[in-house]
């Protein structure tokens, strides 16, 4: 009744495939985790020169609209000095090129998926959906999570740029794969210009400066290591601003404005100078404060758009100005992750103009003016984490938006309502960035009291820390459909933190009012 | 004198000697094991789909059912029937971490490998090796040409770069 020589060979074929794949799979994730780069190998902060992303040139344009074509590729970029990274970007740039438009002019944006069958070291295949974070777009445009662009595929995507002048970004928002994603690098900027924000004085052109943050993890090869510890979150050791890290900026004597974008997977920040001054916000995700803040230092969660005004007349030339980070709770910080860039001043201003920050910005933006009364709805929104299946909102996963059909929403406001959302986290032990696509919202208080001072503007992303309860307040449109509500720390998200929302009744379908086309499809824009 | 020789049993040209206890009872004790894990990951497979959750429901039921019954009655067409589904179980395991469910709301996305999941996959396999020797050995080269066919093709797979 033994096993015979050749049977046991036979069976240990059909033995080894069961097992050794699996195993090789998780031996490769441990081997990979323990391959880290040690910090002896790190470059020394500040001796990497601070890049800003390029701007993307339309390849048309008409009347009233600019077209625009990225091709999502992956490349060999070198982000450490001396070793070759394999990432995914726009155009195969990571950051992707910054897309700059006027208010009220439209956007197409074609997005070709030539990303290679595989992810190379996770083996998922990346199909892609882009979300232009911030934006009311329709939702057949808006980065449905469902509405996947495979690789082979492209989607022609329309934007309104109905929104007022703003810092918005677009990036990935795949299902169940937006962390992978996005941390490849599938992110950049997409800004909206107006002329009333160009008629005030604030720092433009070269000292309007934008800066995407986030945190990442190499391997010793130079590869990306993905750790989301256990559905957890991505904590990395690494701070790169615009793909480079602890990068260093030469700076005139003046005023300058940075537009800080948090781009990482699960990391916030709590940004500080090191000379203790203060920092000067006036913008949030939505754009313009409506007056400026000065802050000693602010908490700043993913997703998050906040401009700054950092004065550098006070220093002298020659002087280094560091931007470290605080470690706000909730967050694995390493040595190396207490400093971000720094900024060397080199000389005198060579630009008189636009070197002011007035005390008064955007006095008169819609979403800064709503106000509850008696009869605004409110809905309670609480994030938790169960042990079974993962992150929930109201007890609900994206997995049961998925399996009714698309059909399960967690609320229905009319076109043009007005209603309050309370987003509760009870937990002391997570935070959570809530983004409600679609619209901008005002935050009414946090945990009964008024909201930071920074956060006075119009926002689509509030920071709810642990045991935090944030109540804010939007008017429910411009467009009529389902769009989707999420925790931004992108593990959160993709397993299963997201829900969707109906304005009004009917509107295009997200998944087949405009899905992806074969390649063999595509024509000249 | 005549010696009355034993009757084989109905059906069979050669009455089949019965397996060593403790290999049937091996056999029983792993498919418990993996019941075990199957049925303790059935509410979170369910949230996710009901497929999801109804196929480990039923694998944890089969196997559940399998350990008394093969101790009751340690027949090769016993073992032939748990060969063949725990086979398609470990295949479906196999898919599942290496490419991603086929079908639902996670396909094609691959799964974690934990040490739980890939303790009972290597439970299975020994189980599967274990219940070969209950067959006949006609039986016996047929399952044993099946693996070899199904672990060729995988391993061919995976050289050829087609899984990941």
């Amino acid at each position: 009744m033994e096993l015979r020589r050749r049977e046991l060979l036979k069976l240990g074929l059909f033995g080894s495939a069961a097992m050794l794949l699996p195993a090789e799979r998780m031996a490769r994730t441990k081997l990979a985790l323990a391959d880290r780069i040690p910090t002896s190998r790190l470059p020394a902060p500040f001796s990497v020169a601070l890049p800003v992303p390029s701007v993307l040139t339309p390849v048309r344009s008409d009347a009233t609209t600019d077209f625009y074509e990225l091709t999502q590729r992956q490349v060999s970029a070198e982000i450490l000095p001396g070793l070759r990274t394999r990432v995914w970007g726009y155009n195969g740039l990571v950051p992707g090129p910054t897309i700059e438009v006027d208010e009220n002019r439209a956007t197409v944006v074609r997005q070709i998926n030539a990303l290679p069958g595989r992810h190379p070291t996770l083996g998922y295949k990346p199909y892609t959906s882009t979300h232009l974070h911030g934006s009311p777009s329709l939702p057949q445009y808006d980065g449905y999570a469902n509405d996947i662009t495979n690789p082979g595929e492209f989607k022609d995507y329309h934007y309104p740029n109905t929104h007022e002048a703003s810092t918005l970004w677009y990036h990935d928002h795949g299902v169940h794969i937006t962390a992978e994603n996005a941390y490849m690098g599938l992110a950049a900027f997409y800004l909206i210009h107006s002329q009333d924000e160009r008629d005030l004085p604030l720092p433009k052109g070269r000292y309007d400066v934008p800066l995407m943050v986030k945190d990442a993890i190499f391997a010793n090869n130079g590869d990306l290591l993905f750790d989301d510890n256990s559905e957890s979150g991505l904590h990395g050791d690494v701070i790169l601003v615009n793909g480079k890290p602890w990068p260093v900026m030469r700076v005139e004597r003046r005023k300058y404005r940075f537009r800080i974008l948090n781009a990482s997977v699960s990391r916030s920040y709590e940004w500080a100078l090191d000379t203790g001054d203060p920092l000067t916000v006036i913008a949030t995700d939505g754009g313009l404060m409506p007056a400026p803040q000065r802050v000693a230092s602010f908490r700043h969660g993913m997703a998050e758009r906040y401009s700054v005004v950092i004065d550098f007349a006070k220093y002298a030339i020659g002087q280094r100005v560091v931007l470290r980070n605080l470690g706000p709770e909730n967050n694995i910080n390493f040595d190396t992750t207490g400093v971000v860039m720094a900024f060397d001043v080199v000389g005198e201003s060579t630009e008189p103009n636009d070197n002011e920050v007035p005390d008064v910005l955007n006095p008169d933006n819609p979403v800064m003016a709503l106000q509850p009364t008696p009869q605004t709805t409110t809905r309670v929104l609480e994030f938790e984490r169960s042990g079974g299946s993962g992150w929930r909102v109201n007890g609900m996963i994206w997995d049961d938006v998925i399996n009714s059909g698309f059909k399960l929403v967690l609320g229905n406001p009319g076109l043009g309502d007005v209603e309050i959302w309370e987003l509760r986290n009870r937990s002391g032990g997570w935070f959570h960035p809530i983004h409600i696509h679609l619209v901008d919202f005002k935050i009414l208080d946090r945990n009964g009291r008024p909201p930071f001072a920074y956060e006075i503007g119009p926002k689509d992303t509030a920071y709810v820390g642990g045991n935090e309860t944030v109540r804010v307040i939007a008017r429910y449109g411009p467009q009529v459909g389902r769009y989707m509500m999420h925790c931004h720390n992108l593990v959160h998200e993709d397993h299963d933190m997201m829900l969707q929302f109906e304005v009004g009744h009917g509107g295009p379908d997200p998944i087949t009012a405009d899905p992806a086309k074969p390649l063999s499809a595509l024509r000249p824009l | 004198m005549q010696i009355a020789l034993p009757r084989p049993a109905a059906g069979s040209r050669i009455a089949a000697a019965a397996p060593p206890r403790t290999t049937v009872g091996v056999a029983a004790a792993l498919s418990l094991g993996a019941a075990w894990v199957h049925l303790a990951y059935v509410a979170p497979h369910l949230r996710q789909w009901w497929a999801y959750g109804a196929f480990f429901l039923a694998t944890g039921i089969g196997q559940a059912l399998f350990a008394p019954l093969i101790l009751r009655w340690p027949r090769p067409w016993l073992a032939i029937v748990a060969i063949a589904g725990n086979i398609a179980i470990v295949a479906m395991y196999v898919v599942s971490r290496i490419n991603g469910a086929p079908l639902g709301p996670h396909a094609n996305v691959p799964e974690r490998v934990g040490a739980i999941d890939l303790g009972t996959a290597a439970a299975e396999v020994v189980l599967i090796g274990l219940l070969v020797t209950i067959l006949r050995p006609g039986a016996r080269r047929a399952v044993a040409n099946v693996l070899t066919a199904a672990g060729a093709i995988i391993w061919a797979l995976r050289l050829t770069g087609h899984l990941p």
